[in-house]
């Protein structure tokens, strides 16, 4: 047996601004086989905790970092072999690996800001930026109501091997100015179309996370040529139905407890939402304007708890390649909304998911998305 | 600016209501109506009198624990004040102030205060309100002979004095800090005091309400053009003790019927403007007879006056959340 | 989010109050430091730094230096309160406040109910406590039990410059008086603070961890204790919910049962004494309303019973450690 059968199990690096993680918990003993794709152990961020699937298959030899400890990404958390490799062939290379480990430069150490600022029509757009010299046509990532760019912590690192990956908070969201005019889907659309202008970039590929989504199919039809492929994540505007109770109290919950309830609502495993979640939704929540701004986008586009716009023969009317992507779960908007599409309109459920899939199943809309761009380049 | 006789009969009229309501007070206190206790100010009423008569709807009045003749002549409410009193939820502070905390911010009286020297910094606070606000509004701090002796109210004439601040201090000098006569524990002079921090101070008689008027519209005109504070000393006389109850062994015999015989500044009022022909004695008995009567009405309304609930026990404490 | 220190995070909040609402007024000894001195006028802003700037930007008329005298001028602000200002008042150490309780828990913290509700008393104290900087009894002390116990007076203390921005400008905004406490030893720490305006509600707790065996509560400066010493225990698989209080008074006392419901064991650190303290009214409260969930006695961390003493040696055996939460808590779970 060759070396090149152990394979290191590292910290991953989720989200742009993710310096370190905890190993919360192993699914996998050691000694025991595992597949490619099984669950092999969990992770916890300041951002989120997740399942760390496993991309070999072999044997788990060693758990190597301890547990809930913070752990800098890039360093060593466990081996994978395959069978019948000596325990001291992987001590070695363990030693070995730590002999030449690196640990990763720490923000604002070198390196641009992942996080930078763009002024549009007077307000401030603030967005994420991934591997920005790429040549490949770039992708923007347009979260949903009451979101930001953090809800793409999943997905803009992994979509960004090949090109730029941006995400950007929406006006009256995460950092953006909480100036959102009459609050009209048109005006964030307006904006969202000046800020492809002033980083000039010109064909992009779209994809939009609900409200995000709607954005992104109106953007679209503006594009025209520009737009490469457009992905809708349980998009808003292609049915009436959206759960009012949610957005009630999306709106008016300010309590700890009421705003875990409610963002519980947007996934399905509800032990997903913990006590740091909640708290950086407060955090934007208080921030003067910010309440106002939801409001005034809400009774817009989601009157009495009811959508307000038809998307679907904007949607039905694009040339680009189309994808919409469901969560089985979704109890925001129910995935019934996908009945009728026409055949030229790529559907996908995926199970296990709620309204946050680019969250829930990272590994599958990652995916998805690739697929979905590389067929056009 | 000369007073009128219709202010001269409103002096009359306030010098009355006070007199009559601590009479009543005394009474139904004795009698078991009145919870608590209660400081009485029953021949002080020229000062109530003459200072109010000197300010205006702008100003602000922190007040002592001896403060009924003060609410009275702020021009509280009669019915609500001994409402109060009484302890009652009609009260002006629904019953939870009482005789020793009672209120009216919409009157400018920011209390009678249980507190000893706690006036003067209120009143500087409320100075600096004026300032801000630049309405060349008036604070006035009453405190005591006792009070007088408080590190607070030196720490007052400090503050109010480097900034310049439209504060009138009044010492109201009824001879005794509860049981121990001021002969005793004031050192100095209360002007000397004044002088003291720079301030001017005058000292006058407290049983005649034109010698405390004059004073104090003095006083207020100085202080309204930005002159920075002035101090009053008004010397005084209770015919009651510290509280109602207080046997007053620790006064002179006879001081008492002396008081009330030779030093009512009522009486001593009446001769005053009798005697220069400005009014007549039937008018001012009339007057005494008038107050008198709405005193007693209130008096029974406070009997049968509504009573706090448990309802009322937990509400004013914290804002809702 | 730009990265503040607690120091600025607290003049952050000052300065935009003051811009937004010109009855915000700011006083104490040396807040500018020089008023009226040949030198320069803001010479100092606070004995640390924490006003700096704020005397140039708004003008003696908002920005006073008062004399020594904390009696007089804390009285003076419960005056000026319910006359129609809203003055801060630094009183620079909370030790000071023996010179100056009855402006704040007889005049302030009373006017609202003594006066039937019709009283409005919108005064901030700004005051540092907290042990560490070697300067003994009498400038040393963590004495927020003493104000948590008056009604009428609400009391907070903000952890890191997140909460001390939001914490302080509700504070000023709040119609009755506040006791605000800052950690001396924390000035410099620094944190993710929003340029904007934001304000946190009183009476909500901040859940900094979540775990299954045991809550443990902490305030001000213990905060930082009680989360290192949960992240060592997680090493032995020992997992701890972390609640910061953030106001004592109002208490967050729906979160601290529901959380100890669920782990069923509690340890309270303060840096108070432990008699008649936060740690001690914490434990009853668990005690009276969550008996039956506890599975073992409650633990609580505090300093001892003695004044702060001056030597180094003994000053650091004196402060709450990270080992003595951990060992308060491995004694629950024993």
């Amino acid at each position: 047996m060759s070396a090149q059968n152990i394979y290191p199990i590292v910290m991953p690096k989720w989200g742009l601004s993710m310096t370190e993680g905890k190993v919360v918990k192993w699914a996998v003993a050691e000694g025991e086989k595992v597949e490619k794709n099984q669950e092999l152990l969990e992770i916890e961020t300041t951002k989120i905790t997740n399942v760390y699937e496993s991309t070999k298959s072999g044997v788990l030899r060693r758990q190597f970092a301890p547990l809930n400890e913070d752990i800098p990404i890039g360093s060593l958390l466990g081996v994978i072999s395959d069978a019948g490799i000596d325990d001291s062939a992987i001590d070695a290379f363990i030693e070995d690996f730590l002999a030449n480990y690196v640990p990763p430069a720490i923000d604002g150490e070198g390196g641009p800001s992942p996080i930078a600022v763009v002024e549009v029509d007077g307000r401030k757009i603030s967005y994420m930026r991934a591997n920005e010299d790429a040549d490949a046509v770039p992708v923007l990532l347009i979260h949903g109501f009451g979101g930001d760019a953090n809800n793409w912590v999943l997905n803009q690192e992994q979509l960004a091997r090949a090109r730029a990956v941006y995400a950007l908070d929406l006006i009256g969201h995460g950092a953006s100015s909480k100036d959102v005019g009459d609050g009209t889907i048109n005006t964030i659309v307006d904006s969202v179309a000046g800020f492809l202008d002033a980083l000039e970039i010109d064909q992009v590929h779209l994809v939009g996370h609900s409200l995000g989504a709607a954005c992104a199919i109106l953007l679209a039809e503006r594009l025209a040529q520009r737009a490469a492929s457009l992905t809708g994540i349980a998009p808003v505007g292609l049915s009436e139905e959206v759960n009012a109770d949610f957005l009630a109290q999306y709106l008016t919950a300010e309590r700890r407890r009421p705003v875990k309830a409610v963002l519980q609502m947007l996934v399905n495993n509800p032990d997903l939402v913990n006590s740091e979640m909640v708290e950086d939704f407060q955090k934007y929540k208080r921030l003067e304007g910010s309440t106002e701004a939801m409001s005034r986008i809400a009774s817009s586009v989601m009157p009495d708890g009811k959508q307000q716009h038809d998307l679907r023969p904007v949607l039905f009317g694009l040339l680009c390649p189309r994808l919409i992507i469901w969560g089985a779960q979704d109890r925001i908007i129910d995935p019934s909304a996908t009945d009728g599409m026409p055949e030229t309109i790529h559907v996908e459920i995926v199970e296990g998911a709620g309204h946050l899939p680019q969250l829930e199943a990272a590994d599958v809309v990652n995916a998805l998305i690739e697929r979905h761009i590389e067929q056009i380049g | 600016m000369q007073l009128n006789r219709d202010d001269l009969l409103k002096a009359y009229r306030t010098m009355a209501t006070a007199r009559h309501f601590e009479e009543s007070v005394f009474e139904n206190f004795s009698e078991g109506r009145i919870p608590g206790f209660v400081h009485l100010s029953a021949g002080q009423e020229a000062t109530a009198a003459g200072v109010m008569m000197a300010l205006d709807e702008r100003d602000w009045v922190a007040t002592t624990h001896r403060g009924h003749g003060h609410c009275i002549a702020r021009g509280m409410d009669l019915q609500e004040t001994m409402d109060e009193i009484y302890g009652a939820s009609s009260g002006i502070c629904g019953g939870k102030g009482g005789s020793m905390h009672i209120a009216d911010l919409d009157k400018g009286m920011l209390g009678a205060n249980g507190i000893i020297g706690a006036t003067g910094p209120l009143a500087v606070g409320a100075g600096l309100s004026a300032k801000a606000k630049g309405d060349n509004g008036v604070a006035v701090a009453f405190f005591g002979d006792g009070g007088s002796n408080q590190g607070l109210t030196f720490e007052a004439f400090n503050l109010a004095n480097i900034w310049k601040l439209p504060v009138i201090f009044i010492c109201e000098d009824n001879g005794y800090a509860e049981a121990t006569p001021s002969s005793y524990s004031v050192a100095g002079t209360q002007v000397d005091r004044a002088y003291g921090f720079g301030m001017p101070g005058v000292e006058v008689d407290g049983f005649d309400f034109f010698a405390v008027h004059e004073a104090t519209r003095d006083a207020v005109e100085r202080v309204r053009r930005g002159d920075g504070p002035s101090l009053i000393h008004i010397k005084t006389a209770r015919y009651y003790g510290h509280f109602v109850g207080d046997a007053q062994t620790y006064r002179a015999e006879g001081e008492i019927d002396m008081l009330r015989a030779d030093k009512d500044c009522l009486k001593i009022f009446r001769e005053k403007v009798v005697g220069a022909g400005l009014l007549s004695r039937e008018q001012l008995d009339e007057i005494f007879e008038e107050e008198k009567e709405r005193v007693e009405k209130a008096t029974l309304a406070a009997h049968a006056a509504p009573r706090a609930t448990k309802d009322d026990l937990m509400t004013d404490v914290y804002g809702v959340y | 989010m730009p990265k503040k220190s607690y120091r600025n995070a607290i003049n952050e909040a000052m300065a935009g109050e003051m811009r937004r609402d010109s009855s915000v007024i700011l006083m104490g000894e040396d807040v500018s430091g020089g008023t009226g001195a040949p030198g320069e006028d803001d010479a100092w802003g606070g004995v640390l730094g924490v006003t700096k700037g704020l005397y140039s930007e708004f003008g003696a008329s908002r920005v006073l230096d008062t004399p020594i005298s904390e009696g007089g001028f804390v009285g003076a602000a419960a005056g000026a309160a319910i006359t129609g200002l809203r003055p801060i008042v630094e009183v620079m150490f909370v030790d000071f406040l023996g010179v100056c309780l009855d402006g704040i828990y007889n005049q302030a913290g009373k006017f609202r109910y003594m006066f039937g509700g019709k009283a409005e008393t919108p005064l901030v104290v700004r005051t540092m406590y907290g042990a560490g900087l070697r300067a003994a009894s009498q400038h040393s002390q963590t004495l927020y039990s003493i104000f948590a116990h008056v009604p009428g007076v609400k009391v907070v203390v903000p952890s890191n410059p997140y909460d001390a921005k939001g914490l302080l400008i509700q504070a000023i905004r709040d119609n009755d008086p506040v006791v605000f406490f800052e950690h001396k030893m924390m000035y410099d720490d620094e944190g993710d603070v929003p340029d904007e305006s934001y304000t946190i509600p009183f009476g909500e707790a901040n859940v900094l961890r979540d775990g299954e065996d045991v809550t443990i509560v902490a305030i001000g400066k213990m905060v930082h204790l009680a989360n290192k010493a949960a992240e060592n225990l997680a090493k032995d698989g020992i997992s701890c919910t972390v609640i910061d209080l953030r106001t004592l008074s109002p208490l967050d006392e729906e979160t601290i049962l529901e959380e100890v419901e669920t782990t069923g064991r509690l340890v309270v650190v303060d840096e108070s004494h432990p008699r008649c303290s936060v740690a001690a009214d914490v434990s009853s409260i668990v005690a009276e309303k969550a008996f039956k969930s506890l599975k073992a006695g409650i633990g609580k961390v505090t300093a001892p019973h003695c004044p702060v003493p001056f030597s180094p040696e003994l000053e650091d055996l004196y402060i709450p450690k990270i080992a003595d939460v951990e060992a308060a808590v491995r004694r629950t779970m024993a």
